[in-house]
């Protein structure tokens, strides 16, 4: 899994790697460095991304799972407040945080898997045309094809 | 820091921000979602459903053999046995394709054939290349790895041959 480093010419691939978020992250994953309040989802599973050479979170994600419907919901993902915008150093968090959901996903649930998520309207469109996610009334998912193109693209895929 | 500033190409690359909903929106949203995947699954694929357990079995090995523990049950057969009842084929044909003896086939999957490099390789062809050598060879040095440091009568046969040692201290 590898982000793209915007910060060299011509960017580069560099590698990243997703764990849990263990007891000493949390202190670090405050409102003022990612921007939500992640307090009300201490009890979610929560995983982090950081490049392969640092310990430092780049981003973070809290998902929940309901096995009766073979389906991991993503609640929240964020990256880290100095790389938002046009000129963050580093592009594919989210891509690589969603990509690992839906591993997750099809680990547990073979080809019944599912990702699903609700966000913001104004931002649907967007979700839709990035991550190929499907529409389903107020939610995206992410089920099949769609799933598995998107762990080859953000997960198994070395440039 | 306000994300609606900033441009949504630029958002979904690095954040998933979540809409507010109440608890009834969220319910009927669910509600919407099962009916919609209901309908999709029914026009699924045999091969899309075929890929979908290939995958798992995948991710289920890979994250096997990244694990510091040994699982005595997930050995080589655990996961070709897997491996073939996904395909809903008998051992019989799996092992015509294969190009091997039956009877190799039911030993390899009976744990009293230790594999070779050959299975290894042609396993890698028969999936298309979507599992790779790599993966089954990596199982089977796990199951080595695990006899050599856990046989004690091995162990200690083997120590009785060594005649000196390098002299350490800390």
């Amino acid at each position: 899994m590898y982000l793209l480093n915007r910060g060299v010419d011509p960017p580069a691939p560099v590698k990243a790697i997703i764990e849990p978020i263990t007891l000493s992250d949390l202190p670090k994953l405050t409102k003022k460095a990612f921007l939500f309040n992640w307090k009300d989802l201490v009890e979610t599973q929560l995983w982090k991304l950081r490049l392969a050479d640092s310990k430092e979170m780049l981003g973070a994600m809290s998902l929940t799972d309901y096995p009766h419907e073979y389906r991991i919901e993503i609640n929240l993902i964020a990256s880290r407040r100095d790389n938002v915008g046009a000129d963050k150093q580093y592009d594919r968090i989210a891509g690589c945080l969603i990509g690992w959901a839906c591993r997750l996903a099809v680990k547990q649930y073979g080809y019944l898997a599912c990702v699903s998520l609700r966000p913001k309207t104004r931002l649907v469109n967007h979700y839709q045309a990035k991550y190929g996610m499907l529409l389903a009334g107020q939610q995206l998912f992410l089920e099949g094809t769609p799933l598995y193109h998107l762990i080859q693209t953000y997960i198994d895929y070395e440039p | 820091m306000n994300l609606d500033e900033i441009a949504p190409e630029e958002v979904v690359d690095g954040f998933m921000v979540p809409a507010k909903m109440t608890l009834e929106q969220k319910r009927r949203a669910d509600g919407q979602l099962a009916r919609i995947r209901q309908e999709r699954f029914a026009n699924r694929s045999e091969p899309e459903k075929v890929y979908g357990q290939l995958l798992q079995l995948k991710i289920q090995m890979e994250d096997y053999i990244q694990q510091d523990t040994f699982d005595p049950k997930k050995n080589f057969a655990y996961f070709l046995k897997s491996y073939i009842e996904l395909q809903h084929k008998k051992k019989a044909e799996v092992a015509l394709e294969l190009d091997i003896h039956k009877t190799k086939l039911s030993q390899l999957l009976s744990g009293n054939r230790a594999p070779s490099e050959d299975i290894f390789i042609r396993l890698e062809f028969h999936s298309n290349r979507f599992i790779s050598a790599r993966h089954w060879f990596r199982l089977l040095v796990k199951q080595q790895e695990n006899y050599m440091m856990t046989n004690t009568s091995l162990r200690n046969k083997e120590k009785k041959h060594v005649k000196g040692h390098v002299a350490i201290e800390f």
